[in-house]
């Protein structure tokens, strides 16, 4: 962890979920902003901890784990539980957390190898969230199933660690992790902080800045994983409903909205309707940054 | 690389790149786009997800809190409260305490009329005694009291939706107990945007005065020999006074347990049902009923009523009354309240207001309307300001004096809290998030209280205040921090 004093705010840096992270802050005695860099950085290390698909011992392991026999999980994790349930519904079927399987067949490294029709054939029956049983507070797989948080873990991370920190902080405060970031409400001086969007082909390089005084920006894409064979690209962006890239989906969607989870799924979900993932913002009223 | 923006501020978007040419390859047949309803059925799921807080970081919170209550030249309360909540682990479970240590000072009135002479008023057993001048409504100035309370919650969560909380309460006074038992039990529902409560709660108060309690409608007792006198009274008002072969015996309440003589008791019984709506991300309702019975002993032991002359006697306007009788009520009690209450949060102050129906089967009906607004400063501190509006109609039974020679009424009370009355409260609290992270406030409010004043009665002397309007002022320092 690092803090220093940047002229008008202090900024903290961190590792977590493998993405640099960073929180502001309005002045602030260094032994309070150090406190609360630390809660911070704790907050996402726990969200992390529990819900990373890679460690034996986090709750979406144990859940992976179930074989077909029901799991059940604790009050937090149902809630996401919930939530992921709602974005399932709400996308059509489009957002869904059980995809993580496809992963097995795609492997985005920038080749042309893509996987085999049969390969893929093979997983479909994996996916599907309505093949899952949510039958709060159980969660129920079928073998091989599995169910994948990182679409909305850190999002979720950076609304939980706003809402503890704007309930010991009066002052304002910006929550990023890995640039997805979300900001309490205007700086005492009345001044915005300033975010960049950065060109996602050319990392570091901000295109726009954007004035944020309160809401959350979420951005979805990556422009270094993709497939190429034949002139066609293969985005990452797998659509669950037929187990293959999302033709024609935007380089990267950033989106403005009050919370970070919400922009997030936004972002994600625009991705998700390739071409007319601008045509399906413009409908959903938001702020956003579509890249191509 | 092509960059596309909309932005909402704007009055149109930014034209969006239109769909080119054919999607790619075979797809399924697809939900149409659902425009806003997303964003909409979004929004009560994203709160439902980080609205309640199952946090480690904050596991519990202690409040404390110290409050001066002062009406003029009348009771005087000093009240320190200390309460918290944990929760254990994750699971949920949280328990709670709370302690509260009062000390009232000064005086109440008793229920009698205003005289044209001094009048001597003594406690049931006639131990202790005190004087109203002349043309003075009558207070009972021998209240000294400390007040013990202490209760305790437990917090079990049933399944993930639902939640058990079982408490229990006691408080001590010298002449005054009480034991309590609830239990409340609460479901969420819809994505918990709405939550159902059902509650029950038990307590039994047992009330042992000073000589014990008098009967309904007796005499007060003369006062004993040596007591009653102006010049004793500053002694008396901490003491009693006992007669015993001539000698006279000064016994401090103090060391009296007041446990002599018959003491009373009564228990009510609870029943409360609420609904709490999160009607958007920023509203919240909730509306709560609740259903009290008492039974026992319900009246106060040190209220009196003056028995004044029946008028139109030669000597009667100005003969003072007769006697006093201690007052008198029914022995049950049902009372029905129904509140509610919204709150709305903007960009960052908040608002709430609530409203109270309140009803009994002694005829008394209130309504209560209650407002504040949270105005939150640029910085640490804000600001609230709070109104409160209280108005009540008279239990059947209550009388400002009972006519002597006229049959006895079934009941009859002239405590000015069962009296018609209307009192308003205004204040002004400000608080601040200390750099510490403990929160400190401080609140100052003016309480006013004032009953109709009805065509003066010939049996009073004139100009006396039958109804006198009460003022208080109230200062209030809280200050919390997280367990």
């Amino acid at each position: 962890m690092d803090l220093r004093w940047e002229g008008d705010h202090w900024v903290g840096a961190f590792d977590a979920m493998a993405s640099p992270c960073q929180l502001l802050l309005d002045p602030a005695p260094r032994e309070r902003a150090e406190e609360l860099l630390d809660l911070a950085a704790r907050e996402a290390r726990r969200i992390e901890r529990k819900f990373s698909r890679y460690r034996e011992d986090s709750v979406v392991h144990a859940v992976n784990a179930g074989a077909g026999a029901p799991v059940r999980v604790d009050e937090e994790t149902a809630r996401l539980l919930d939530f992921a349930d709602r974005c399932y519904r709400l996308s059509g079927g489009r957002f869904d957390i059980t995809s993580g399987v496809l992963r097995r067949a795609w492997v985005f490294d920038g080749s042309d190898r893509l996987p085999s029709a049969e390969k893929v054939e093979r997983l479909r029956p994996l996916v599907g969230w309505e093949r899952a049983r949510w039958s709060p507070p159980e969660i129920t797989l079928a073998p091989g199933m599995e169910i994948d948080l990182g679409g909305i873990g850190k999002e979720y991370a950076v609304d939980r660690i706003l809402s503890l920190l704007v309930e010991r902080f009066d002052s304002a405060v910006l929550v990023n992790l890995g640039g997805d970031l979300r900001a309490s409400g205007p700086r005492a001086s009345g001044a915005a902080w300033v975010v960049g969007i950065e060109d996602p082909s050319a990392e570091g390089v901000p295109v726009r800045s954007i004035d944020l005084r309160r809401g959350a920006l979420a951005t979805s894409g990556d422009a270094r994983r993709f497939l190429e064979k034949d002139g066609t690209r293969y985005g990452h962006i797998l659509d669950p409903l037929t187990g293959w890239p999302v033709a024609g989906a935007p380089r990267s969607v950033t989106v403005l909205a009050d919370m970070c989870t919400e922009a997030g799924f936004l972002a994600t979900l625009a991705m998700l309707h390739g071409l007319e993932a601008e045509r399906f913002l413009e409908t959903q009223g938001v702020s956003h940054w579509c890249f191509r | 690389m092509q960059l596309t923006e909309g932005h909402v501020t704007a009055d149109r978007f930014v034209a969006g790149r239109a769909a080119a040419g054919p999607p790619g390859g075979e797809r399924p047949s697809r939900a149409p786009l659902r425009g806003l309803s997303i964003r909409e059925g979004l929004t009560a799921a994203t709160c439902a997800l980080i609205g309640m807080g199952a946090g480690v970081a904050r596991a519990g919170e202690v409040d404390t809190a110290v409050l001066l209550y002062s009406e003029a030249d009348r009771v005087t309360v000093l009240e320190g409260v200390v309460k918290g909540r944990r929760e254990i682990g994750e699971s949920g479970r949280a328990v709670g305490f709370r302690l509260t240590v009062d000390a009232l000072t000064g005086a109440s009135a008793n229920g009698a009329t205003p005289a044209d002479r001094v009048q001597t008023f003594t406690s049931p057993s006639g131990r202790s005694a005190y004087t109203t001048p002349t043309g003075r409504t009558p207070l009972n100035d021998t209240f000294s009291d400390r007040r013990i309370a202490a209760g305790a919650t437990w917090e079990e969560p049933l399944g993930r939706l639902s939640k058990g909380s079982l408490g229990l309460d006691v408080s001590w006074e010298r002449d005054y107990s009480s034991f309590a038992a609830s239990g409340v039990l609460s479901r969420d529902l819809f994505l918990r945007n709405t939550t159902l409560v059902a509650g029950a709660s038990g307590s039994w108060d047992r009330v042992s005065p000073r000589g014990g309690a008098p009967e309904s409608f007796s005499w007060m007792p003369p006062p004993a020999p040596g007591g009653g006198g102006d010049d004793d009274k500053r002694a008396l008002a901490g003491g009693g006074t006992w007669a015993s072969g001539g000698e006279e015996v000064w016994i401090f309440e103090d060391d009296d347990e007041g446990s002599e003589g018959p003491a009373k008791s009564k228990s009510t019984f609870d029943l409360l049902a609420g609904i709490t709506q999160v009607i958007d991300r920023a509203t919240i309702l909730q509306v709560n009923y609740t259903r009290s019975r008492s039974i026992g002993y319900l009246a106060d032991p040190y209220k009196l009523l003056s028995v004044l002359p029946a008028a139109g006697g030669e000597s009667g306007t100005l003969a003072g009354p007769v006697g006093y009788r201690f007052e008198k009520r029914p022995d049950a009690r049902t009372k029905h309240a129904v509140l509610g209450e919204a709150k709305h949060h903007f960009r960052r102050d908040m608002a709430g207001v609530s409203y109270r129906y309140m009803w009994d089967d002694w005829g008394v009906v209130s309504h209560t309307i209650d407002v504040r607004y949270l105005w939150q400063r640029d910085g640490p501190g804000f600001w609230e300001p709070h109104v409160r509006l209280y108005r009540q109609t008279a239990a059947d039974f209550y009388a400002r004096f009972l006519v002597d020679g006229e049959p006895l009424p079934e009941s009859a009370s002239a405590d000015y809290r069962l009296g018609e009355m209307a009192t308003y409260t205004v204040g002004l609290k400000y608080g601040r998030v200390l750099p510490s992270g403990h929160r400190a406030g401080i609140r100052v409010e003016y309480y006013e209280q004032r009953s109709e004043e009805p065509a003066g009665d010939p049996r009073v002397p004139s100009g006396s205040d039958l109804y006198p309007t009460v003022r208080a002022g109230i200062v209030q320092l809280d200050y919390s921090f997280d367990w």
